[in-house]
């Protein structure tokens, strides 16, 4: 050892000062390979490639088919006499499934409050206080007739809450808006079994803990229920529209159509004469039915000098293909009313020409 | 720099929810309109008031650019239309146009109102009221329907004009020629001239109150004359010691171009003759044979035709003799051109393989394209809106001698919605006045 540790003592300080820098930096190169990669197993037994294996299930198939799409078609229009099975109630509980469905969002602030009111025990005497205020109830009443309305369905339907009695034993206060509070959450149940739809209003529950609680606090709540409802309903709606947004552009077929429509509207009038490429834009507002709305037919731009004499003519028949009843309502989607509420239509006159 | 990017990309990354769509085709086809007989609450004013709708409707109709509808398919009546018209009525039986209006008397004269509706846009379009003696009620008419025409076309108006003609009778070895004047709807027609002599060539002055045309009141002599048609009077037009013929009046009536044969020089030539001077100006001097002169719309230039590269071709010249131009180019022979009031379009008549053909080409002689044809057609005459044009057709005869007959036509501009135009004798050498109003 001492005798290598000799020879590169020699070799160092034999070797010219200039090539000692790319001596270390050689070093320093292969431990930093050294520490990433680690040193070479040469004892380890050499890997076999192995041939990707793709998994085949082999699956034994008979002369007769063994589908069974009938069953199916029982189960899915089994399902389909349960709905309407279900759906066989007495008009008075249809009503009460439609009121339901418009009141999903507050049985949430109910839940929030009981639990609420469990965590912060003084506070619960003050909420029963609040929701007994009749004043509020009848300015309320005043105020929205919708919301009364509501509130004597509610009435009507008495019984509903054996559906869920741990409400009623927890407030045994008669008023309209108790007996609304606590309906709800039955109602919420009855929807659920009634209609099969997967827990519907559920995301605004933390937004409504907080708010509502100090909202109980300052005895505004019936109000402030309200109002946070709608905003919930608002907030649904935008949902909704945003999701739909997705599907909100018009296919090519679709165009196709409405332009095949609209091609024979467009009458230009015979006489006319084209010189170049006039060109006119018109604009209109549709209805939710692709229905011209009245007066809203309107020249945007065109290339078209007021000086020509046939300005009028050609303006108006561009006009007039809006107004034409061949095209009073318009072969639109109509589950796509927001990407044609404004339609825009440029009209080309150049082809007369050619 | 960078706020306008940002205001861009924030303009550009808006959610305008809007369909935009070009529409690059349609269908042209006639208007329907409905034109109601005109209301009035004097029953000796019902028979005009149906007169004059029932003229208005047939003008329209002969444009070829509209479709009167059935007046049994009307629902809203007359007298409820002069109050204020039931657009819903109208527009379900799909006209799109409705001419409403009423007739009132005024002594001796009546007053007439009318008012066009756009069934679609639900407004008035037009609405003009005239005034005039009772007997004037077609030339009401008339004047109506160019409004109308004209309100819904853009374009000028041809109904109140008349057609001044020749008409011919007897056999072919000795035919009969005189003027005949008639509406353009062949209404109040009479001759101008008895047939003691031959007329030939007849043209409207500016004003429509006067006609040129060649006459062989002298025998073996032709020269042109003017013809006053309230007066009645002739006058001749210079005394030339050669044969003057083929006439045309100036855009503003104060010149008259013609063809003048020099018996000094043998050959005719184009001349224009100031008529209020007298002075006679040679505008081509060549050899050759050039006649048929007629003025451009702004009168700076004349298009005639001449046979100087051995067949007859049009050509164009300043009136003052300058920038000659052949402005025909295909094969054939090109007669009596004359220049569309709109100055963009020159019609002549085409012989070709033994086919007369009418034809028009641009001024500059692109575009040629013919639009009637037959054994024998000739006499283009343009309508005053450049739109319509008359000519005459000649049948052939046969070997024994029957047929020959001449009538005069009217035809689109496109060559289509061909009508003969109805004559108590046979017509030739038709000429198109310009507006009357």
């Amino acid at each position: 050892m001492q005798f290598l540790y000799y020879k590169a003592y020699n070799f160092i300080e034999n070797s010219q000062p200039t090539h000692l820098g790319i001596y270390f930096s050689l070093l320093l190169h292969l431990s930093i390979l050294l520490f990433a990669v680690g040193l070479p197993d040469f004892f380890k037994p050499k890997t076999i490639p192995m041939p990707k294996v793709i998994p085949i299930e082999i699956l034994n198939i008979s002369d007769v088919t063994s589908l069974t799409p009938k069953k199916e078609n029982t189960e899915i229009a089994n399902k389909e006499i349960k709905k309407v099975k279900q759906k066989k109630f007495s008009s008075a509980q249809n009503t009460e499934i439609q009121k339901v469905e418009l009141r999903e969002k507050p049985k949430k602030n109910i839940n929030v409050n009981t639990n609420e009111s469990e965590n912060i025990l003084p506070q619960k005497p003050e909420q029963k206080k609040i929701s007994l205020n009749t004043n509020e109830k009848i300015q309320f009443k005043d105020k929205d007739n919708l919301l009364t309305e509501k509130i004597e369905t509610f009435k009507e339907t008495k019984i509903k809450p054996k559906l869920k009695p741990k409400i009623q034993e927890e407030v045994k206060q008669e008023s309209d808006l108790k007996i609304e509070n606590k309906i709800k959450p039955n109602l919420k149940k009855i929807e659920k079994k009634i209609i099969d739809k997967p827990k519907p209003v559920e995301k605004p529950e933390p937004e409504f803990n907080l708010a509502t609680m100090l909202k109980d606090l300052r005895n505004e709540d019936i109000a402030n229920i309200i109002e946070d409802n709608e905003d919930v309903e608002e907030k649904e709606i935008i949902e909704n529209d945003e999701n739909q947004k997705n599907n909100l552009e018009v296919s090519i077929s679709e165009l196709d159509l409405v332009l095949q429509q609209l091609r024979g509207c467009f009458n230009p009038r015979a006489g006319t004469q084209i010189i170049g490429d006039e060109m006119v834009k018109i604009g209109a507002k549709i209805d939710r039915q692709a229905n011209v709305r009245k007066d809203t037919v309107q020249i945007i731009a065109t290339n078209i000098s007021k000086n020509n004499p046939y300005y009028e003519a050609i303006t108006e028949s561009a006009v007039a293909t809006l107004y034409n009843p061949l095209c009073s309502k318009l072969k639109l989607p109509l589950n796509k009313y927001d990407s044609w509420k404004d339609l825009k239509i440029t009209i080309d006159y150049s082809w007369i020409k050619n | 720099m960078k706020y306008i990017f940002t205001i861009l990309f924030s303009l550009l990354t808006l959610n305008v929810y809007s369909l935009e769509l070009t529409l690059s085709q349609g269908t042209v086809k006639p208007t329907p309109i409905a034109v109601t007989d005109l209301f009035s609450q004097v029953s000796s004013l019902e028979k005009i008031g149906k007169n004059i709708s029932s003229v208005i409707s047939d003008n329209l109709e002969r444009s070829g650019l509209f479709i009167p509808i059935d007046s049994k398919a009307f629902i809203q009546s007359a007298e409820s239309l002069s109050n204020q018209p039931r657009f819903e009525d109208w527009k379900v039986i799909k006209a799109q146009h409705l001419v409403a209006g009423k007739i009132e008397t005024n002594g001796e004269n009546i007053s007439v109102e009318f008012r066009l509706f756009d069934v679609f846009a639900q407004k008035q379009i037009v609405g003009k009221k005239y005034q005039t003696s009772k007997k004037n009620w077609r030339r009401v008419a008339h004047i109506i329907s160019d409004a109308i025409f004209q309100r819904i076309t853009g374009e000028g108006g041809f109904f109140d004009t008349r057609i001044v003609y020749v008409a011919e009778t007897g056999p072919k070895d000795n035919r009969q020629k005189r003027l005949a004047i008639m509406d353009q709807d062949q209404a109040n027609h009479r001759f101008l001239t008895d047939g003691s002599y031959m007329v030939l060539t007849p043209r409207f002055s500016p004003n429509s109150q006067k006609i040129t045309y060649m006459s062989y009141i002298k025998a073996n002599s032709p020269r042109v004359f003017i013809f006053d048609i309230e007066t009645g009077q002739q006058e001749i037009v210079g005394e030339f010691p050669g044969m003057t013929f083929a006439p045309r009046f100036s855009p503003d009536g104060s010149k008259i171009v013609m063809s003048y044969s020099d018996p000094n020089v043998g050959n005719s030539e184009i001349y224009v003759l100031d008529l209020q001077t007298r002075i006679s100006k040679r505008i081509t001097n060549n050899s050759s044979i050039d006649v048929s002169g007629s003025f451009s719309p702004d009168g700076k230039k004349l298009v005639f035709n001449s046979d100087r590269t051995g067949r007859r071709h049009l050509y164009t010249i300043d009136i003052d003799g300058k920038n000659l131009k052949r402005i025909s180019r295909e094969r054939g022979s090109y007669y009596t051109p004359v220049w569309s009031p709109r100055g963009d379009m020159i019609a002549f008549t085409k012989q070709e393989a033994g086919q007369f053909f009418i034809g028009v080409m641009e001024k500059d002689g692109s575009n040629e394209r013919m639009i009637a044809k037959s054994f024998h057609v000739e006499g283009p005459t343009w309508a005053p809106n450049g739109r319509y044009l008359m000519y005459f057709k000649e049948e052939r005869t046969s070997s024994d001698g029957s047929g020959g007959d001449s009538s005069i036509y009217s035809i689109d501009l496109t060559g289509y919605n061909e009508r003969k135009i109805i004559t108590p004798l046979g017509a030739s050498d038709p000429a198109w006045s310009p507006l009357m109003h």
